[in-house]
């Protein structure tokens, strides 16, 4: 075997360093004062896993962009109510998820979720090389497999997709050590796993 | 290595969170355990189709920028110009102070301020004829009184317009209205 197959270049920079951390706090504050400029860049930076954290509730892209701009409303309105500018993530996190429910309730839709079928469709115009898709009867069981798990699992899994997201900031956003998620991580993956090899379990796999 | 030790290290290898250090424990690990490969491949095929499927739904969409700007509109003016406003330390001191001073004049006329209501004050020398009715507190000595207090002495006044009061004067040499509450 060789070895060489599995190095890999680590592709992300840890972006959540301590200044970041900082850096992130003082545009929070100047936000809280009603600085355009700094709201926006704070959720410039926040985008991508605002974005797979809504998906993850949603599973639709269809309404996604609507979705965003309530959030944008909420946080321009009540960003004054952020006691913390430190914690400006876990704030946001639960902003979003609020507003992606109440967006659901409102509309007056079940609560969706991953469905499979719209993002095939969506997958299949995407300009990947073909060889990487495996067919749709397997796109279509690890949909269902992403589907079923528990939504903790799902939401860093769906965090970790965007490639644009640490481990750190992933625990910082979701209020949890950052063990916790790694673990979620190892735990989700496992458990698509599992259901990909037609293994059906309600048990969350932890050894 | 640990099933669970493993498996974070392959997850941090495909997320890119891997150290060298973890590398070389990882790299250690598939040396030693094809099975360990074969489930490192499996989750890196999957870490790929993962990708592959929500990509597109992740990377389409309105560009940021246009959707915060639609916000800025929708968004309450008011709120916006709320916000400034109430996000001043000032305003915060100022209504703390206001709070507290609030909070004072409650529990002054809760606990303080004596009760408005008449009640007739009865005279403890009434029980005891003996003493003089014009006791007066220059160099008086409080009455004695059935159910002795210990640190208060009760004693009455005659004002000029000839009212009795009664009242108690505490031992530092103050002297207070008394608070009747209707059994001596």
């Amino acid at each position: 075997m060789c070895m060489k197959a599995f190095h890999l270049p680590s592709y992300r920079l840890n972006t959540m360093n301590g200044s970041g951390r900082q850096n992130e706090a003082a545009l929070a504050a100047a936000a809280r004062q009603g600085d355009k400029n700094s709201l926006q860049e704070l959720l410039r930076r926040n985008w991508a896993w605002i974005k797979a954290l809504v998906y993850n509730y949603t599973g639709r892209a269809e309404n996604l962009d609507d979705i965003l701009q309530d959030i944008c409303v909420r946080v321009i309105e009540k960003i004054g109510s952020l006691r913390e500018p430190e914690r400006f993530r876990p704030w946001l996190a639960t902003l979003a998820r609020n507003e992606a429910t109440a967006f659901y309730r409102r509309k007056g839709h079940q609560f969706p979720c991953l469905d499979p079928d719209e993002i095939i469709q969506a997958d299949e115009k995407a300009p990947v090389p073909s060889e990487q898709i495996e067919g749709r009867e397997t796109m279509q069981q690890l949909l269902h497999a992403i589907r079923e798990l528990p939504d903790k699992y799902r939401e860093v899994l769906l965090m970790a997709c965007t490639e644009q997201i640490s481990y750190e900031e992933m625990a910082a956003t979701l209020d949890v050590p950052v063990t916790t998620v790694q673990i979620r991580l190892v735990r989700a993956r496992r458990m698509v796993r599992q259901r990909l090899a037609g293994k059906e379990t309600t048990k969350i796999p932890r050894s | 290595m640990a099933n669970e030790i493993l498996d974070i290290l392959m997850g941090k290898y495909l997320d890119g969170e891997i150290t060298p250090e973890e590398q070389r424990l990882l790299d250690q690990s598939l040396a030693a355990d094809e099975s360990a490969r074969e489930e490192l491949n499996q989750y890196r095929r999957l870490h790929e189709r993962l990708r592959l499927a929500v990509h597109p739904a992740l990377e389409g969409g309105k560009p940021m920028e246009e959707i915060f700007e639609m916000a800025w509109q929708k968004a309450s003016p008011m709120r916006r110009i709320s916000n400034r406003f109430f996000r001043r330390e000032w305003i915060h001191s100022a209504a703390g102070l206001a709070a507290g001073l609030l909070l004072g004049f409650v529990l002054h006329g809760m606990i303080v301020a004596p009760d408005n209501s008449v009640q007739p004050i009865p005279s403890p020398l009434a029980q005891n004829p003996t003493q003089s009715e014009s006791f007066t507190p220059a160099g008086a000595k409080p009455p004695t009184i059935p159910g002795e207090h210990r640190n208060v002495d009760w004693y009455t006044v005659t004002d000029p317009s000839g009212e009795q009061w009664l009242l108690e004067g505490y031992r530092r040499q103050h002297v207070l209205p008394a608070m009747y509450y209707g059994d001596l």
